[in-house]
C-alpha cells in the first residue's frame, strides 16, 4: 500500500514536471516559423499574401485559413488594438479589453474582459471573424471560439524585433500587409536613428523600477532591458533572470546606477519621494538629479508591444543621453 | 514580576545572547561585496563611546549606506517582525484553546491585505507624509476587521472562543474573496498585491523601526504580565473562573495588545505568514507549555527566526530577492515537521 503510494506521487509529479516542460518549449519553433514569414515578405511578394484566401500561422503554430479580409475584429491586449489602429482597422474593430486605452478611440469600442479574463458569450455574441489574442491565449476558450466558427490568432512580442514581427503578421491576416510593412520601415527608420545617435557613446549605467514596495525591477526580457540596451545604456540588473523581480536593494547601492528610471506607481510617488528613500541619497543618479518617473501614458509606451515601442525608445535614449537629443 | 526557576531564567538569558549574537551575525552577511571587519566597523561607529574609537573614513560611502541604512535596519525590523508573531500567536493559541490558531486567525491579515490591496489599486495619496498610504490602509483595514470580527463573536459580556474563531475565519474568506475580485478587476495590479501579501522587509530604513519599536516592545511587555493567567486557563476557563482568573477580561486584554501590535507590524512587511503559528509550537516542544517561558522564549526564538529567513530571502538567488513569507513556510515547514514526529515517539 505505501510503495503504492509512492509511486502514484512519483507519477503524478512527473505528469506535472513534462506538462510545464512541454509548454515552454512552444515559442522557439514559433519564432523560426516566423522568421520565415518575414523572408516572405522582404523578398516583397505582397500581391499574393494579400490576397485571400490566406494561410497565417501565429506565434504558437495554430495556422488559420483566412477566406477573406475580417470586417468583425476583437482584439484582447492593448498592443494588439494600438497595432490594429494604427494599420487603419479602427472601424472594424468590435471588441476590446478594459486595458486598451490607446488611440483616444479605442476606449470607446465594447470591452469584452481585462486582463487574461474575457467573457466569452459576450465575444461570440459580437460575432467577431478574427480574434487576436496575446500569447496563446486560454485552450479551452479558443476551443469554444474556434467552435464557433470564429478564427483566434495569438502573439507573444517579446523584443522590438518580435513587434516588427507581430505587425506584419497581423497586417497579413487583416488585408493590411502593405500598411504594416510602410509602419515597420518607418519604425525601422527612427530606431536607426536613434542607435546612431547613442553610438559610440559612453554605455550609462540605468535601473529600471516597476514598482517600488517592494522594488521590482526590469531585467533580461523586458522591454525595458531591451530599449535601455538599444539608447546605449546598460541595464544594471540585466543578470536577474525573469522579465519582473524583486530586487535586492543592496545590490542597487552597490551597482549604484547613473541613470534611474521609474514607472509611477502609486499617486503620490514623485522624484522626491524616490530621492528619500533609505539609502537613495548616496546614488548618483539621485546625486546628479537623473530620476525620470514615466507616467501613466510613457510607461505604457515603454512597456507595450504595440507600434509606440520606438516612441518607448526614444523617451528612454532622452532619459539617458539628454545631451544628444535638444 | 514573577517568581521563575533557575533553570527557566538561564534559558532566556542564552536565548538572549543568540539574538544578540545572530543580529550580528546575519548583519554581516549579505551580497555587496563587504567585508566582515568592515561592517563591524561601520556600525560600531554609529553606536556612542565606541565611535570615538573606530574610524571608518576608508571605507566607501555606498558601504556605508548599505550597512547603516539598508541590511542593519533590515535586520531589526525582521526581529521586531518575528518577535511579535511568535508572541501574539502564543497567546492567541493560548486565549482561544487552539492549536491552529496564529496571530491571522481574527481576520488581522485578510483586513490588512484588503486595505492594502485597496490603496494600491486606487493609488491612492497618503495622508500622512512619514507613513505610506499602503501601510496606513493596511494598518486601519486589520484594526477595523478584527472589531468587526469581536462583536460579532460577542454574546453580551462574554465572548466564546469557537463563535470568535469561527467568525474570524468565515470574515477573513469574505474580505479575501473582496480582494481577489478586486485582482480580477485591476489585473495589471495582481503582481504588486500578491507580492505585499507574501511580506517583505526590504528598503524600509530607519523610519518605521522608530516608530513601531516602542508601541510593539511594550505591547510585548504587557502581554507578558498574563502569562500566569494563561497557565491557568489551560485547565479550563472554569477552573479559572473557579481559582479567581477573570478570563473575560484575560482574552479583551491580549486580543487588543496582540491585534494592536501584530496590525502594526503587518502594516510594514506585509503579511508573512507561518512565523505566529509555527514558532509557538516549536518552543511548546522544545521548552514546554509554560506561558511564562512560552511567551518571553517565542518571541526570541521567532526574532532570531526571521532574521534567519530574511538572510536567505535576500541572499540566495541575488540579484533577485525572494518574498520572506515564502522562505518561512519553506525552510521552517520540514523543521516543524520532524520536531513534531521526534516529539510524538
Amino acid at each position: 500500500m505505501k510503495k503504492f503510494k509512492i509511486i502514484a506521487l512519483f507519477l503524478s509529479f512527473f505528469i506535472i514536471i513534462t506538462t510545464v516542460a512541454g509548454c515552454t518549449q512552444k515559442k522557439n519553433i514559433d519564432e523560426e516559423v516566423h522568421l520565415e514569414n518575414t523572408e516572405d515578405i522582404s523578398n516583397g511578394v505582397p500581391e499574393e499574401h494579400t490576397g485571400f484566401p490566406i494561410e497565417v500561422e501565429d506565434d504558437f503554430g495554430n495556422v488559420e485559413i483566412i477566406e477573406k479580409a475580417p470586417t468583425r475584429i476583437i482584439s484582447l491586449a492593448p498592443n494588439n488594438t494600438e497595432i490594429l489602429f494604427a494599420l487603419g482597422l479602427g472601424d472594424k474593430i468590435v471588441g476590446v479589453t478594459s486595458y486598451c486605452n490607446y488611440p483616444e478611440e479605442a476606449t470607446t469600442k465594447e470591452i469584452v474582459g481585462g486582463f487574461g479574463q474575457f467573457n466569452l458569450e459576450k465575444i461570440v455574441e459580437l460575432s467577431p471573424d478574427l480574434v487576436i489574442v496575446y500569447g496563446a491565449g486560454n485552450e479551452e476558450d479558443n476551443r469554444v471560439l474556434r467552435d464557433a466558427g470564429i478564427k483566434i490568432l495569438g502573439f507573444m512580442p517579446e523584443s522590438v524585433k518580435d513587434v516588427k514581427l507581430t505587425i506584419e503578421a497581423i497586417g497579413q491576416a487583416t488585408g493590411t500587409l502593405e500598411e504594416a510593412v510602410k509602419i515597420v520601415s518607418s519604425m525601422e527608420e527612427k530606431e536607426n536613428e536613434i542607435v546612431k545617435k547613442v553610438e559610440g557613446q559612453e554605455k550609462v549605467r540605468v535601473f529600471y523600477e516597476i514598482w517600488g514596495d517592494p522594488l521590482m525591477g526590469a531585467g533580461k526580457g523586458s522591454f525595458m532591458d531591451e530599449l535601455i540596451t538599444l539608447a546605449g545604456g546598460k541595464n544594471i540588473a540585466e543578470d536577474a533572470d525573469g522579465a519582473y523581480f524583486q530586487y535586492d536593494i543592496e545590490q542597487l547601492i552597490e551597482r549604484d546606477p547613473d541613470v534611474y528610471l521609474a514607472s509611477q506607481g502609486m499617486e503620490d510617488m514623485t522624484v522626491e519621494t524616490i530621492k528619500s528613500r533609505p539609502g537613495y541619497d548616496g546614488l548618483t543618479a539621485v546625486k546628479n538629479n537623473r530620476v525620470y518617473i514615466f507616467e501613466g501614458m510613457d510607461a505604457d509606451i515603454v512597456s507595450r508591444a504595440g507600434t509606440r515601442i520606438i516612441e518607448g525608445l526614444e523617451i528612454i535614449a532622452k532619459a539617458i543621453h539628454p545631451e544628444l537629443f535638444k | 514580576m514573577k517568581i521563575c526557576t533557575n533553570k527557566e531564567r538561564y534559558v532566556l538569558v542564552i536565548l538572549i545572547l543568540i539574538l544578540i549574537l545572530s543580529i550580528g551575525f546575519f548583519s554581516v552577511i549579505g551580497t555587496a561585496n563587504i567585508t566582515v571587519a568592515d561592517s563591524f566597523r561601520i556600525v560600531g561607529s554609529k553606536i556612542p563611546r565606541i565611535r570615538d574609537f573606530v574610524d571608518i573614513s576608508d571605507i566607501t560611502e555606498s558601504h556605508q549606506t548599505i550597512i547603516w541604512s539598508i541590511r542593519f535596519p533590515r535586520v531589526l525590523l525582521g526581529v521586531l517582525v518575528g518577535a511579535s508573531l511568535s508572541m501574539a500567536g502564543a497567546a492567541f493559541q493560548g486565549i482561544l484553546k487552539n492549536p491552529m490558531a496564529d496571530p491571522y486567525v481574527i481576520g488581522i491579515s485578510s483586513g490588512a491585505a484588503l486595505g492594502a490591496t485597496i490603496a494600491i489599486v486606487s493609488g491612492i495619496k497618503s495622508i500622512f507624509n512619514s507613513m505610506s498610504s499602503i501601510s496606513f490602509f493596511a494598518f486601519i483595514g486589520a484594526l477595523i476587521t478584527v472589531f468587526v470580527v469581536y462583536n460579532i463573536a460577542r454574546i453580551k459580556t462574554k465572548v466564546p472562543v469557537s463563535t470568535l474563531l469561527l467568525a474570524g475565519i468565515a470574515l477573513g474568506q469574505f474580505l479575501t474573496a473582496i480582494m481577489s475580485f478586486l485582482m480580477v478587476i485591476y489585473s495589471k495590479d495582481m503582481a504588486k498585491i500578491i507580492y505585499w501579501t507574501m511580506g517583505n522587509l526590504g528598503g524600509k530604513g530607519w523610519d518605521p523601526i522608530l516608530k513601531i519599536s516602542i508601541p510593539v516592545i511594550i505591547s510585548m511587555i504587557l502581554i507578558n504580565f498574563f502569562a500566569r493567567d494563561l497557565n491557568i486557563m489551560l485547565m479550563g476557563e472554569e477552573t479559572a473562573k473557579s481559582l479567581g482568573v477573570d478570563t473575560e477580561k484575560t482574552k479583551i486584554y491580549i486580543l487588543v495588545l496582540g491585534t494592536f501590535m501584530v496590525s502594526m507590524v503587518v502594516s510594514i512587511s506585509g503579511i508573512i505568514g507561518f512565523v505566529g503559528l509555527i514558532i509557538p509550537h516549536i518552543v511548546r516542544i522544545l521548552l514546554g507549555p509554560d506561558h511564562r517561558i512560552l511567551l518571553p522564549a517565542s518571541a526570541l526564538i521567532g526574532g532570531i527566526f526571521m532574521v534567519l529567513a530574511d538572510t536567505i530571502a535576500r541572499t540566495i538567488i541575488s540579484p533577485v530577492e525572494i518574498p520572506v513569507g515564502i522562505i518561512t513556510a519553506l525552510f521552517g515547514g520540514p523543521f516543524f515537521l520532524y520536531l513534531l514526529r521526534r516529539s510524538k515517539r
